[in-house]
């Protein structure tokens, strides 16, 4: 087992690897100007003092942009491994620490009551941001994923149980329509019939002030509509593999078995098919993760949620090269943590699969 | 009896006798009893024998029509500028300080004009609620909304065939080397595989699609570029998929004939082994192409895809989005909706077939 654990450890930080190559020659591969030059080109023609000409070298040095891409590379990836991941040009959040106010002297700054003047710290850290942004994403995502197992697994039964039925029929055409909608059609539409037609549900963002309603209540107000998309769209592949996985399942011979034994089919199907379904569906974990921390890019920038994945789309459309990097770096390592995560549960789920290092 | 009649008789007698064993051999003749089906036909009959496939295929052939022959027969162009126009002059004021004599106190002053600057009435489009002349009505540039919605099914399908097309060559060729070959270069393909499988999929590709962007390459070329960047971070999956199916056949017997032949290995991996794989290429390549035109509809709206003044499903329902689409959303769903309906119904279509053939192609896979 420790084995195995290692290999798959050392397989991912490969991987990691492989990731961080292609997305640092990506930015690299850009001929002329690089994106922090191109960024304070204005600023530098502007300024005599050479402050800022000196901040973009800092910059630059940061991303290895001064030396050869491949020397560059390994500057870059070095900050990275210490955790300097640079910072967004358009982000910044308080990160709670306050700074006390001195004047010159060094002598506290005291309002008139006597209390020292304090000053919020704000960080452009691109780290900061993303733990920041990725809070409400990852409320979004846990309550669409909740409701998407809830709703999509015993459909998936009993669809597979009476295949070919009319439930089979809709949930496979339902299921169907859910993959192929656009998640910016499917927003649009129910932004145009539920939010402004019938006015059920406020038009965009957390928050309402004038709504009247406790400051809960009023965030699970707005948040039905993301959330319904979030659901409809993903609900189909799941609902789909559900029934793929049970209709296997059921063809097999220990249910022929159970039900020889003139077991009830309520039991055979839940006591002795359906946990066996379980096994692939661990597999679904390697996708979860990354939903749960990366946020719903589309879905967050039609309905002006300020989570981490409206964040990312300004950021590309501003170009905000730093934030980008950092949260293509972040969805990745979440995807790796994924896979590695069901790799291993399935060992653990399914006795028969065998630890061994070797190959397969 | 002479020996002439004896002759005839038994001549006679033969050919009673051929035409029995005739008879019996058209009774038990497989050729002559049972329709002898090719593979190839049988699976067409399982294809066409599933009514969601059946009408997979007929909305796409509906959707080439539409978007090829179509424009051919549209009386507007992709960007020509129709439907309502106000005649606007633009007035820009302009305001200039002069040092000026002032003959009355006779001393220099400062004196500001004001003037207005008047351009020539220029015509300003506005968006039009559907009529006969324009079925859909136009949008906010003046576009006749029917006529682009045919240019961008043709963007659309031509990329998603291009890119799938590409992807599969690709696929192919480092899937076959690395599942033929085994050993390092199965290990070094698979770990890129496994690197690209890693990559978040719109986030890089809105990375990409930015980089190139910054570039400033013509319009025209954008979309060549797209199609790059698509194949680029597309092709692992067809890569794997072929490694996993070669793998199985490399240990079938029918490999092991070939490989006693003595066949050249250009021989076994083109005439044995790729015939093979068809089947389940050409599923995934189907399924595949309706999740290339979601992404390529998906980079349009972000503004990313196929560049404005070119028409692209997905552009025409980004108008609907912010302050500005707040209009276009509310009022003139004429102006989004049917290019949504048109993404739905050509990735439905291509589900549909996908789903058919792999039925088709195997039916103990049924589901």
């Amino acid at each position: 087992m420790i084995k195995y654990v290692i290999k798959r450890l050392a397989l991912s930080v490969l991987i990691l690897f492989g990731v961080s190559i292609i997305i640092y020659g990506l930015v690299r591969i850009k001929p002329g100007l690089d994106f922090i030059q191109t960024k304070f080109y204005a600023q530098m023609q502007l300024d005599s003092t050479g402050e800022v000409a000196l901040m973009v070298e800092e910059q630059r040095e940061l991303y290895g942009l001064t030396a050869p891409v491949f020397e560059g590379y390994l500057v870059w990836l070095n900050h990275i491994l210490h955790g300097e991941w640079g910072n967004s040009f358009i982000f910044s959040v308080s990160t709670g620490e306050v700074e006390y106010l001195v004047d010159d002297q060094g002598n506290p700054v005291l309002d008139s009551e006597g209390n020292q003047l304090t000053k919020p710290i704000s960080s452009s850290n691109v780290l900061d941001i993303i733990k920041d942004k990725s809070r409400i994403s990852f409320i979004i995502a846990l309550i669409a994923t909740i409701l998407q197992f809830a709703i999509a697994i015993p459909l998936g039964i009993t669809s597979a149980t009476k295949q070919y039925g009319v439930v089979d029929y809709s949930v496979t055409v339902l299921a169907m329509m859910g993959i192929s909608l656009p998640s910016f059609f499917f927003g649009a539409l129910l932004l145009r019939i539920f939010s402004i037609q019938l006015g059920w549900f406020p038009y965009a963002g957390l928050t309402d002030p004038n709504s009247g309603l406790p400051v809960f209540i009023d965030n699970l107000h707005h948040l039905v509509l993301p959330i319904t998309v979030l659901v409809i769209l993903s609900i189909g592949g799941l609902m789909r593999y559900t029934r793929t996985n049970m209709l296997e399942v059921l063809n097999a011979d220990y249910i022929r078995t159970a039900r020889a034994k003139g077991l009830s089919e309520h039991k055979v199907i839940y006591k002795h098919a359906f946990r066996n379904t379980l096994i692939p569906l661990v597999t679904i974990f390697a996708g979860i993760l990354p939903g749960l921390f990366g946020g719903a890019l589309i879905t967050e920038t039609i309905f002006s949620i300020d989570g981490i994945g409206q964040a990312a789309y300004r950021a590309v459309t501003q170009g905000d090269i730093p934030f980008v990097m950092a949260y293509n770096l972040f969805l990745s390592v979440l995807t790796v943590i994924g896979t590695l995560l069901s790799d291993l549960m399935y060992a653990v789920v399914d006795p028969r699969v065998k630890l061994v290092g070797g190959k397969k | 009896m002479s020996e002439f009649e004896k002759e005839v008789k038994e001549e006679k007698e033969l050919n009673v006798l051929e035409e029995a064993k005739s008879e019996l051999y058209e009774e038990v003749s497989l050729s002559d009893s049972a329709k002898v089906v090719s593979p190839g036909r049988m699976v067409l009959r399982r294809f066409f024998r599933s009514k969601l496939s059946l009408v997979g295929l007929v909305t796409l052939f509906i959707m080439f029509a539409f978007s090829f022959i179509g424009p051919l027969l549209s009386p507007w162009g992709e960007v020509e500028m129709t439907g309502d126009y106000k005649w606007v002059t633009s007035i820009l004021p302009h305001q200039i300080v002069v040092t000026e004599f002032n003959e009355e106190t006779g001393m220099d002053e400062q004196v500001t004009y004001i003037f207005f600057e008047v351009s020539d009435p220029y015509k300003v489009y506005s968006k039009t609620l559907p009529s006969w002349e324009h079925i859909f009505g136009t949008d906010q540039y003046g576009y006749d909304v029917f006529t682009r919605l045919m240019y961008g099914g043709r963007v659309s399908l031509l990329l998603g065939f291009m890119v799938i097309f590409a992807e599969v060559i690709v696929g192919l060729f480092f899937g076959s080397l690395s599942g033929y070959f085994g050993g390092w270069v199965d290990m070094v393909i698979m770990r890129v595989v496994d690197v690209f499988n890693c990559l978040p999929g719109l986030p890089i590709l809105m990375l990409a699609a930015a980089v190139i962007d910054s570039w400033g390459v013509p319009a025209r070329v954008r979309i060549y570029y797209l199609m790059a960047i698509l194949t680029f971070f597309g092709w692992a999956g067809i890569a794997r998929l072929v490694r996993g199916q070669i793998l199985g056949i490399r240990e079938l017997e029918y490999m092991l004939a070939a490989e006693a032949t003595g066949l050249s290995t250009r021989r076994k991996i083109f005439k044995h082994i790729i015939p093979n794989v068809m089947p389940q290429i050409i599923v995934q390549a189907t399924l595949g192409l309706g999740g290339i035109i979601l992404t390529e509809s998906t980079l349009s709206y972000l503004g990313l895809g196929v560049p404005f003044p070119y028409s692209a499903w997905g552009t025409m329902i980004s108008s609907t989005s912010g302050a500005a689409g707040r209009d276009i959303l509310q009022n003139y769903p004429a102006i989004w909706v049917p290019a949504g309906v048109c993404i739905v119904l050509a990735v439905l279509a291509f589900n549909f077939i996908g789903d058919g053939l792999r039925d088709a192609f195997d039916p103990k896979m049924r589901r």
